[in-house]
Parts: C-alpha cells; sequence; structure tokens
C-alpha cells in the first residue's frame, strides 16, 4: 500500500514536471490545429510565393496546410470571412473589398513582400520605340513617350472590329485593373480613340501580347511587374501624370472628382485574415520578415515560364538554392525544421515539367513540340492569318453586326414578331416571343443581344455554308463519310479551351477567333443530320425519279433535299443552339456581346449581372430555337394548325 | 405478231459482292456453263437475277412478264431503262442497243421514250399531285405552265380530276397508283413499263385499274410492259405473256398457247390451282 502511494506520488511529480516542458518544447500549436487555407494565385509571382508561404509553413511551422482555388473576388471575400487564412500576394490598393475589410478590422495585411514594390502600367513592345536591329524592325513610334502621345499614334494599333480607332488592351472584366484602366482612358479623353478591348480572360490578355511582340507588330496593353512576360520581354512603360494619392484613390474606387495621376507602385504583401493573425502571431512575424529582391522574382518568374514550371515546383527549388535569403526570415530553430525537411538534395524534382512517370511508361509527351510549332506558326505565318481574319472581320461579321445594330429595337422587334407569325401561324407565339426580347432590352441589354446574335448569326450562316455542301458529298461518299466521322467527334468533344488560345493566337483577339471556335463547335451536328437526312431519304422515291431521268442536280434540288429537309433544319436548329452555347466561352476570347456580362458575373461576383444576362441568353435561345425547329416542320403541317384543311 | 419494239438477247444479272467484281465475270460464265442458281451462289457468292433471258416484245400491246418473288421479273423489267445493267446480254429498244447510250443519251430515252410505274408508286410526298404527275415534264426542261396544263389533261384521264392541290399521303393507294400512271402517261413515251403496278391495291380496286388500263391501251397503243406476279392478271391483261422462273424463261406465248399448251409441270401448276380457284 505504501509502496503503491510512492509510486503514484512519484509519477504525479514526474508528469507535473514534464507537461510544462512538452509545453515549451512544441510551440502553441499552429492556427490552433486548425488546417490553414491559402489561395490558390494563378499568376507566377503569387504563386511561387504562396507556394514557398506553404512550405516554410508545413515544414518549419508544422501547420496543416490547404491551397484553395477560386476566382480573385471569391477569394478575397471567403478572406474577410475567414473561411481562407491567406492571400500570399495582395496588391495595395487595387481592390475595394479588400480596403473595405481592413477598414472593418477583418483583415491584415502585413510584410512587404516585394522589395521597392511593383510597377503597372500601360506598355508597348520596346522595339516600337527603340526598333530592334537583330529582328530586322525599325522603330515604328520613336516618339511615344507619354500618353499624351498616344492619339496620334492610334493607327498603329488600329482596332480590325471598329478601324478608325485604336485598341487598348485592357484587363479581362472583373479584375480591378479593368475599372482602373477605363476610367483613366476616360480621363484623358482617350475613349474617342482607342476602343476600351477587355481580353477576358488573363491568358487571353497574354497569348495577345505573346503573338505581337512575336510577329513584331505594335500592341497597347495594360500589364504589371513582376510577371512572366516582363521577364521574357523587353516592354516600353508609357509615361503617366505623376503619382498623387488622392487622384488615385479617385481612380480606383470610382468615387468624387477624377484626376489624373500614374499607377501606383504597387506595394505586395500578404493579406491575412484578422482571427487567423490574433491566433498566430509568430506566423504574422514571419510575414513581415518575408521579402523577395525583385531580381530575384523576376528570375525565378522567367524560369517558371521558360521551362513551364509550377509555382509548387519552383518554391522547391528556390528553397534548395537560396537558402541565405529565406533563413534570414525565420527564426534559428524554424530555420533548421524547414532545412531538415527539404529532401536530400538530387532526388527527382518535385512535378513540375513532367509528372512522375510510372516507370513502364516512356516520355513522350508532345508538348513542347505542339507549342514551339505553334510559336513557329505565329511567327511565320501570322500575317496571313491576320489576312484571312480581317476579311472575315470586314466581309462577314462586320456587316451582319452594323446592320443588326442599324435596325431600330422595334423594327427588330417587329420582325421577330412576323417571323414567328410566319414559322408557327400561331398568334399566341407572335405576341410571346417578341414581348421576351423585349424584356431582355427592359434589362438593358439590347446591345448586347444584338452582338451576340450577330455573331451567331454569323457563325451559323458560315456553318451552313460549309456544312451542307459537306454533309452532301458525304452522303455519297463512304470514304469521305469514314474520314470525317472522328474529325467530327473531335471537333465536337476537344475541350473548347484547348483551341480557343491557339485559335486566338493565329487570328487575334476579338470576334474572329469567337467565330472559328464557334463554328467548329457547332457545324459537326449540321454535317451529320444533312448526310443522315440525305441519307433517309426513301430509295423507291429515289429510284422512280431516276427513271423520268433526272440529271444528278436535279435528283438533289427536287427530291432529296427536299425530302431530306426536316433533317437538315434540325442540324440548323442544334447548329444555332450550340453557337449561343458557346456564346460565354466565346467572350473569354474578347467577343462582345452577353457572354461577357456572363463572365464578368463570375469574376466579380456580381450574381445578378451574370444571372441576368444568362437568362437574355436562354430567351434568345428559345426564340431562335422555336422559329427554326417551326421552319423545320412541312409546310402543310404549318398551315393545317391555322386553318382547317379543304378535305 | 406485229413488229418488234424491245428485244432482250441472252441477258444475264448476278449481284456479286463488289459491284463489277471479278466473281461476277465468274458467275455469268458458270450459268453460261448451266450450272443452277444455288450451286453458282456456293461457288461465287454472287446472287442471281437473271440466267440468260431472251424475249421479242411486240409494239403497241401489252406484255406481261409473268414470276413469283424472287424469279427475277423485276429485275429484268429494270434492264429495260436501265435502272440496273446487267452482268451480260444485249438489250434492244427499236433495234439499238440502249446499253451503248451515254449518261447524256440515256436521260433523253428515260425522259421521252421509257416512262414507268412502280409498285409503291414513288411519288414525291413533298409535293401536291398536280406538280407530282408534272414532274417528268418538269425534270426535262418544259415551263411549269406547260407541264401543268399537260398533266391536268392527264390527271382528267385517269379520274382524278379536282385532286390537283392534295398531296399523295391524302389519298387512298389506288388514287395514288392513278398518280403514278398519270405521271408516266403525261412524258407521252412509247413505252411504259409497270413493275407489279396493282399489286399495292386490293383486289376490286385492282380489278377497276386493270379495266381502266384496258380502256386507256386501246386509246393509246402503247408497248406496256407489265410485272406481275398474278396469272389471272396476266392472262387478263397481257397479248403475250412471259413465266419467269429462277431468272430463266419458263413459257414465252400468247395467253392461249400458255392456257392451252403448258410447255412444264410448273407452267401447269398455275393453271391447274387457276381453274381450281
Amino acid at each position: 500500500m505504501g509502496k503503491l502511494l510512492r509510486t503514484l506520488a512519484l509519477a504525479s511529480m514526474c508528469l507535473a514536471f514534464m507537461l510544462p516542458l512538452a509545453a515549451k518544447g512544441q510551440a502553441a500549436p499552429c492556427n490552433a490545429g486548425q488546417a490553414v487555407r491559402l489561395a490558390d494565385l494563378n499568376w507566377e509571382s503569387a504563386s511561387f510565393t504562396t507556394h514557398v508561404v506553404r512550405r516554410i509553413l508545413a515544414s518549419g511551422y508544422g501547420c496543416a496546410t490547404e491551397i484553395v482555388p477560386g476566382a480573385s473576388a471569391a477569394i478575397e471575400s471567403a478572406l474577410a470571412q475567414d473561411d481562407l487564412q491567406i492571400i500570399a500576394e495582395i496588391w495595395s490598393g487595387r481592390s475595394s473589398i479588400i480596403e473595405e475589410a481592413i477598414r472593418q478590422g477583418k483583415i491584415e495585411v502585413v510584410g512587404d513582400t516585394l522589395a521597392g514594390g511593383a510597377e503597372q502600367g500601360w506598355y508597348v513592345p520596346d522595339f516600337l520605340v527603340h526598333g530592334d536591329a537583330e529582328r530586322g524592325i525599325e522603330a515604328l513610334a520613336p516618339d511615344l513617350r507619354n500618353w499624351r502621345d498616344l492619339p496620334r499614334y492610334k493607327s498603329l494599333f488600329t482596332d480590325p472590329e471598329d478601324p478608325g480607332k485604336g485598341r487598348f488592351l485592357n484587363c479581362p472584366s472583373g479584375w480591378v485593373c479593368e475599372a482602373t484602366n477605363s476610367r483613366l482612358l476616360r480621363l484623358h479623353g482617350l475613349e474617342e480613340h482607342y476602343t476600351n478591348f477587355r481580353a477576358g480572360t488573363g491568358a487571353a490578355l497574354d497569348a495577345a501580347i505573346n503573338s505581337a511582340y512575336d510577329r513584331g507588330r505594335p500592341i497597347l496593353f495594360y500589364y504589371w511587374q513582376p510577371a512572366g512576360l516582363m521577364a521574357k520581354y523587353k516592354f516600353h512603360r508609357i509615361e503617366q501624370d505623376p503619382f498623387e494619392q488622392k487622384c488615385w484613390d479617385a481612380i480606383v474606387s470610382g468615387d468624387g472628382d477624377l484626376c489624373s495621376s500614374d499607377f501606383l507602385r504597387a506595394r505586395l504583401s500578404v493579406a491575412v485574415s484578422a482571427p487567423f493573425a490574433d491566433r498566430n502571431p509568430d506566423l504574422v512575424a514571419f510575414f513581415e520578415k518575408l521579402q523577395f529582391e525583385p531580381a530575384l522574382m523576376n528570375r525565378m518568374i522567367l524560369e517558371m515560364t521558360e521551362a513551364r514550371r509550377s509555382g509548387e515546383a519552383m518554391a522547391d527549388r528556390f528553397l534548395r538554392e537560396h537558402p541565405d535569403v529565406w533563413r534570414a526570415w525565420l527564426p534559428q530553430e524554424v530555420g533548421a525544421r524547414v532545412a531538415a525537411a527539404l529532401a536530400p538534395a538530387g532526388m527527382p524534382e518535385i512535378a513540375g515539367a513532367a509528372p512522375a512517370g510510372h516507370g513502364i511508361f516512356p516520355d513522350w509527351s508532345a508538348s513542347d513540340l505542339v507549342n514551339r510549332q505553334l510559336m513557329g506558326m505565329v511567327k511565320e505565318y501570322g500575317g496571313v492569318f491576320r489576312r484571312v481574319s480581317d476579311f472575315m472581320l470586314a466581309g462577314v461579321l462586320l456587316p451582319v453586326e452594323r446592320l443588326m445594330l442599324a435596325i431600330p429595337p422595334w423594327g427588330f422587334l417587329l420582325l421577330v414578331a412576323a417571323l414567328s407569325w410566319h414559322a408557327t401561324r400561331k398568334p399566341v407565339a407572335a405576341v410571346l416571343y417578341p414581348a421576351c426580347l423585349y424584356l431582355v432590352g427592359a434589362m438593358g441589354l439590347w446591345d448586347k443581344l444584338m452582338q451576340t446574335f450577330a455573331l451567331v448569326l454569323a457563325s451559323t450562316l458560315v456553318s451552313i455554308v460549309i456544312g451542307i455542301p459537306l454533309g452532301i458529298v458525304a452522303a455519297r461518299s463512304r470514304v469521305l463519310r469514314r474520314v470525317l466521322a472522328p474529325v467530327l467527334d473531335v471537333m465536337q468533344t476537344l475541350p473548347s479551351f484547348v483551341y480557343l488560345i491557339p485559335v486566338l493566337m493565329l487570328f487575334g483577339l476579338g470576334k474572329v477567333p469567337a467565330l472559328f471556335a464557334t463554328i467548329i463547335y457547332a457545324v459537326p451536328p449540321l454535317i451529320r443530320l444533312t448526310t443522315l437526312g440525305l441519307r433517309q431519304v426513301d430509295p423507291d422515291v429515289v429510284e422512280a425519279a431516276q427513271a423520268f431521268g433526272v440529271t444528278r442536280w436535279q435528283m438533289l434540288t427536287k427530291v432529296t433535299l427536299p425530302l431530306a429537309r426536316p433533317s437538315i433544319m434540325a442540324g440548323i436548329n442544334q447548329t444555332t443552339m450550340m453557337a449561343l452555347a458557346m456564346v460565354v466561352v466565346a467572350s473569354m476570347i474578347g467577343a462582345r456581346g452577353l457572354g461577357e456580362d456572363v463572365l464578368a458575373g463570375i469574376q466579380t461576383l456580381d450574381v445578378g449581372r451574370g444571372l441576368q444576362a444568362g437568362v437574355a441568353i436562354v430567351i434568345l435561345a428559345i426564340v431562335i430555337d422555336r422559329i427554326t425547329q417551326a421552319y423545320g416542320r412541312p409546310r402543310r403541317q404549318r398551315a393545317a394548325t391555322s386553318e382547317e384543311k379543304p378535305r | 405478231m406485229s413488229e418488234a419494239k424491245i428485244e432482250i438477247r441472252d441477258v444475264y444479272k448476278v449481284f456479286g459482292p463488289r459491284e463489277g467484281g471479278p466473281q461476277e465475270a465468274r458467275a455469268v460464265e458458270l450459268l453460261r456453263q448451266g450450272c443452277d442458281k444455288a450451286s453458282v451462289q456456293a461457288e461465287t457468292g454472287c446472287n442471281v437475277g437473271l440466267a440468260g433471258v431472251s424475249a421479242t416484245l411486240a409494239a403497241g400491246q401489252i406484255s406481261c412478264i409473268m414470276g413469283l418473288s424472287g424469279s427475277g421479273k423485276s429485275t429484268l423489267v429494270r434492264h429495260l431503262n436501265r435502272l440496273i445493267d446487267p452482268s451480260a446480254g444485249q438489250i434492244l429498244i427499236d433495234g439499238s442497243n440502249i446499253l451503248d447510250l451515254s449518261m447524256a443519251d440515256l436521260r433523253e430515252l428515260r425522259r421521252h421514250r421509257v416512262s414507268m410505274v412502280f409498285q409503291n408508286f414513288g411519288l414525291l410526298p413533298h409535293v401536291n399531285v398536280i406538280d407530282n404527275v408534272a414532274f417528268g415534264l418538269d425534270v426535262r426542261g418544259e415551263s411549269q405552265a406547260q407541264a401543268r396544263k399537260k398533266a391536268a389533261v392527264w390527271l382528267e384521264r385517269v379520274g382524278l380530276l379536282g385532286y390537283e392541290n392534295n398531296y399523295p399521303d391524302e389519298l387512298s393507294g389506288g388514287m395514288r397508283q392513278r398518280v403514278g400512271l398519270a405521271r408516266a402517261l403525261a412524258i407521252d413515251a412509247d413505252v411504259l413499263l409497270m413493275d407489279e403496278a396493282f399489286s399495292a391495291l386490293d383486289p376490286l380496286i385492282r380489278r377497276d385499274m386493270q379495266d381502266q388500263m384496258l380502256a386507256l391501251q386501246q386509246r393509246l397503243q402503247k408497248t406496256i410492259v407489265f410485272i406481275t406476279h398474278d396469272i389471272d392478271e396476266a392472262l387478263r391483261l397481257g397479248r403475250y405473256i412471259v413465266i419467269l422462273r429462277d431468272g430463266k424463261v419458263e413459257q414465252m406465248g400468247s395467253p392461249d398457247d400458255i392456257r392451252n399448251h403448258p410447255a412444264n409441270e410448273y407452267v401447269e401448276r398455275f393453271m391447274v390451282r387457276r381453274s381450281a380457284a
């Protein structure tokens, strides 16, 4: 009994002695044991920084980490609500959501991750101002220095969709810089000289700049530093008026009187949610010290773009190669833990360029080859493709669009009413369809509706011109059918994003690549249904016609095509529907119209705006669908719905 | 018998796995040596349509080609306007071999000299009755007004006046075939091919059509090749009858010949069954 007591006492003494020790050795658990969620940012510098932070948090501080993707507006509001804890690269003064959250004390912005801050502004390729002897490019705009010089040079940057104006390539809708640039353009009175062209997506913006630079063509765009393209190419910054904080604030927020100012040299920081900052003072201390030299950052970005390395792979490389840099940010023992956690050198790199193999597969990836070929093609034949593009624009798209915009809204509504009546012979349709479109106009989307309709109409027309003859030939030729079948399968199933960017690089940003992408997607059903319709024509009727000595042409025009008409009309109907389905995707490469609003709605979390544009697309789809379907029905059937048959 | 309008000379037709392939020539060769349908098929994989048919059809009268299904009668009649080309043999119309015609000449033949009526009518479903009848005229380039005028005349003769603006699917089978007949007659060809023209009609209507046919023929005096599987119809309409079996001619002759002197047991069986009925 006494022995037992003594043992117990000893044990409790030991425990009492050890507990504080344990606490001291382990420190407070990271973020109270909760997983730290970092925003997944998709531009290079941010992706790199995010992964450096993540690695250090995970191995140095023992945090459970998680990377969460999302559009910028979405992740910013998530941070304000502590759903996210860290955005590893935030640009000062760029986002009203962040500014608001800072004021409300929901977010803290700490550190200065890029020494000297980040430059942003309007740029042109450097060869435009200074020429490039090596590539044999003369300086086309040697005196382009200040924004005041821009109107003089607008013909250099001609917008093919709006000849007479230059094209200023803005950020995609939804980015903060888009609104900033738009206000600056208006403030400088440049809107009458330049169209304010939104790229749709960051990838589209990059692709357009890439393509122009490689072909040695002029281009005027907004860009920022540090970024991959900045490291890859030499750009010339257009001078702005001197920086005024007050003016800049007005330009960013859009409130108050606008006045001219240079872009803010943005300070890059780490944004953390306030509760997270409270819980983790040690991490905040780390973020405060975290800083890259611009030269180092540029080199990292360059390596990422050149070797197509992910932010994760680049972060790993950085941690290995530059321990002196990151050790300076961390307390001694944290640094030691990070170093210990780094896999011994010589280990295969973390998946970057090529994913880890399975051993049995040879490395036959063709992506580098395709990239090289595409860039080569853009350089070699870019001019030819641009001429095709200009032709399509001037010959097909602009006339259709001008026609659509020239018709007054009431005229268009009357036209729809007349068509609905003619197609369906139902008074309800003749009233309902124009009323639906009137509703779209009432939502303030009339011009965008017309732009979208023009694109759908143009691509449907081109699809008909391509699809029906091809369908006719395919109905006749078994060889062609065999060749065509897999091609059409590819056209219908290949994700459109895959060919969107190459098409953009070849044909330039805007309506033409959208038209091509739409046609690629929309023409297969028409070809298929034309072929099917022709092949399903009753052979007895064909034989009878033959017995009366028809020529091939007569057979086609008098017999098979009319008999295949329902099938062909179903094909045209499908084509228009698929063209409409491509509208949103097409807006990602700068096609104007309803898709633009849907995209902007997604990117700015403006659900109402997106939904409204979405509803407008649905209405347009239904109206087009019902009218074309009605024309697909045999004429007699249509007539029969309103009049009694004589017999 | 009056002068010959159509001469069929030793016509063979085999359907090989590939049109014009070497198996077809081989099959014809075997048939010439006297092999029967089944063994040729086993040997070459070719389906035998016609195994050496020769016949002479006189001008200005109805000749019937009679046979059960698979006897090759529909195949034979399609040789007369070359909807099907023979594997071997010659087909003469008015003394010239139509197999020598170019594509353009063949179209002329079909547009002016040989017309056809089909078992399943073969009317254009998207076109009304008057334009269906005018089809042959339209195809050969006559103006729409003139074509419709001629078509109206023929529509009246077949007793369909007042149905000009109806569509084929609004007519009964008998009426549809009268449209088919009017369409064939409208181009005013010497030769009229009728492929089981009345077989799809019910017996009463068929009888009516036969009567109408005979009445028309009395006026028109066309060379009509009438295909049927019905011996009664053949005996009733035909001035001359060719009986086919397995792509070969079993007997040819006038109805009386056939009735009174069946050449073999096969033909006799038809007559026996007929008298029994």
